[in-house]
């Protein structure tokens, strides 16, 4: 009987804690947060992250929160699958493993064993080690934790914020925080900064409610979006990935109105468009996990170690989605296909 | 399927009669009970006779895929009330200091520990590495079984606490009253862990289409790789379109005068079925 079986455990009712992040502010501000959590003490978070056999679907019905020290590669250089905007010095980090929405062509999927979130909390090693490489280069830009939503774990613990306080101080480091979380209000009152970029992944509504479990829907992204721009900080819009799937020339074109509909050209720092890709080695597994997603049931190309859509399709929609942005009077040349 | 190890008969025996388990008289290594969808087996006392009950529990219900597996028994403790039940959330093999954790999914009103496996009873509270974990003598070598055979959100572990570190033996009567009380909690526990991976397992084609599929690898002498290809592509157009029966239906119909010709037929039917 269904009505007597015991219901699945919250989001993060467990909260592992490697012995190396005892001690941390970040520790205590994050245990602070979950007073309910069941707080279990572990050696290291790759316990618990890389263990065989796990049921990553399960897991992310019930996901926990696993509090960690990174100990090394604070950054890593930015790779061919993201785009870097004409910037030389690209790189990216990685202040938290996992995320707390459910996107069927997520590649963390296949990146990791398990669906848990690790939080890093020796985050002033971050900053050293940016402000080390800033030194050696003169400029950076750097994408904020490629490998988690951020924004969407602003109220947990606020690494954009902190970002956004460093930046202020740094006019030669770029940052691009990354999301579809509409969690914009601690930026609301701040002044905005020129080296700041808020860059949202926006998708059509029937592929966000298909494809994009938990995220905000379009209309708030956009609103959030609007917010930011009149407030004169720096947005992009990523339509990115693009998806080969039912009516996609018309849910594409739909999305691009959307999107002029609620802000202006001038309000958008930059477009960029994407189709779906991913390693090869992540794909394999990701097809393991969403067997019955037809994203991963449609014709591929694999070149290089890294699945797309062959080539005339991955052509086709990548120009038909830009002709859509430019069809809005939107300048060509603020239009980044990758 | 629901499977259940202890180390004693007296640690199982409340769940024999609870689920109505029949002894199973042809085993003879080990005690094992049966009935339809559950099974217990009674592995002796120690990690390595915790390990091979389970290797064998779960080697018998191999062809059960949603199966949940769990180890009941009793613990000692220095910092717990005698009777307590817990459910364990860390296990530390003492003699190698790894550690093991089983996946918690389900809210449920018993209090969670960590556990320490020890390969001999423990009466002295200064050798845990937690002052309140648990002690027990089988955790660590059921769970590296079990982790070889299920994914770590299926197997469970169950702990009531017998005694604060004393030295002294319980009689079997003794044991048994202090599993029996909790025994409801623990099948309850099992039952919706089972519940919850038979919902969440992905079922894309029905057994009337596998059939299908079956009878269509048949005719054309598929081999295991033909097969598993030509399943892939089935699946595919199922979710795409919802039926796959008008793209298998033609490679049925088709009277083959060759090898070569039903590897054609394949070809084809896979290169239709691929097609969105």
């Amino acid at each position: 009987m269904k009505h007597d079986h015991h219901s699945q455990h919250r989001k993060f009712s467990h909260v592992y804690v490697e012995e190396d992040a005892l001690g941390y502010p970040d520790t205590d501000r994050i245990l602070e947060k979950f007073k309910k959590a069941t707080v279990i003490p572990i050696q290291n978070y790759k316990e618990i992250l890389n263990r065989s056999k796990q049921n990553w679907r399960v897991q992310k019905e019930s996901q926990k929160l696993i509090l960690a020290k990174r100990h090394d590669e604070f950054l890593y250089p930015g790779s061919d699958i993201a785009p870097n905007f004409s910037h030389p010095n690209f790189y990216y980090n990685a202040l938290s493993l996992n995320c707390v929405y459910n996107c069927h062509y997520c590649y963390l999927q296949g990146m990791y064993p398990s669906a848990h979130t690790v939080v890093f909390v020796n985050h002033q090693d971050y900053l050293n080690a940016t402000d080390a490489r800033l030194r050696e280069l003169g400029s950076m830009y750097l994408c904020l934790s490629y490998d988690t939503d951020l924004l969407a774990f602003e109220g947990i613990i606020p690494r954009a914020s902190e970002w956004i306080e460093f930046c202020s101080t740094r006019p030669e480091l770029i940052i691009e925080i990354r999301t579809k979380s509409v969690n914009i209000h601690s930026f609301c009152d701040k002044e905005p900064l020129p080296n700041v970029v808020f860059a949202w992944t926006l998708s059509p509504q029937n592929y966000i409610d298909s494809y994009e479990q938990l995220t905000p829907p379009l209309k708030k992204r956009l609103a959030a979006m609007k917010e930011l721009a009149e407030r004169g900080w720096k947005v992009r819009a990523c339509i990115d990935p693009v998806l080969a799937v039912r009516d996609w020339r018309e849910e594409y074109t739909g999305l691009t109105q959307s999107l002029f509909t609620e802000l202006t050209p001038e309000m958008i720092n930059d477009i960029s468009i994407g189709t779906f890709r991913m390693p090869e080695r992540y794909f394999s597994k990701t097809l393991k996990i969403r067997k019955d997603s037809e994203l991963f049931h449609l014709p591929f190309h694999k070149e290089h170690g890294r699945i797309s859509y062959p080539e005339k399709r991955d052509s086709e929609m990548k120009e038909s989605v830009k002709e859509a942005v430019l069809e809005q009077h939107y300048p060509e040349e603020k239009v980044f296909v990758l | 399927m629901i499977l259940l190890t202890t180390a004693l008969y007296c640690e199982a025996k409340p769940f024999i009669k609870a689920l109505g388990l029949k002894k199973d008289l042809t085993m003879r290594s080990h005690e094992l009970f049966r009935s339809e969808d559950c099974a217990l087996i009674v592995s002796g006392i120690g990690k390595t006779n915790a390990a091979i009950a389970t290797t064998l529990l779960l080697h018998l219900y191999s062809d059960h895929e949603h199966g949940v597996v769990g180890n009941i028994g009793i613990a000692g403790a220095a910092s717990h009330e005698k009777g307590e039940l817990r459910l364990i959330h860390k296990v530390r093999e003492a003699a190698t200091g790894t550690n093991f954790y089983p996946e918690q999914l389900l809210r449920t009103e018993t209090a969670e520990s960590s556990l320490e496996t020890f390969d001999m009873p423990v009466t002295d509270p200064a050798l845990l590495d937690q002052k309140e974990s648990l002690v027990d003598m089988e955790a660590s070598g059921f769970v590296q079984a079990a982790s070889r055979f299920v994914d770590n959100s299926r197997f469970f572990l169950f702990k009531c606490v017998s005694d604060n570190l004393e030295c002294g033996v319980l009689s079997a009567q003794i044991i048994e009253s202090l599993i029996e009380p909790h025994t409801d909690t623990i099948l309850r526990y099992a039952r919706s862990l089972h519940a919850l991976h038979l919902d969440s397992q992905i079922e894309i084609l029905t057994g009337q289409e596998k059939k299908l599929l079956d009878k269509v690898s048949k005719h054309l002498s598929l081999t295991k790789n033909e097969e598993h290809l030509l399943e892939q592509a089935a699946v595919g157009h199922k979710i795409r379109t919802g039926d796959i029966t008008r793209g298998l239906y033609p490679a049925l119909k088709v009277e083959l005068e060759s090898v070569e010709h039903a590897k054609q037929i394949f070809h084809e039917t896979r290169s239709s079925l691929s097609t969105p």
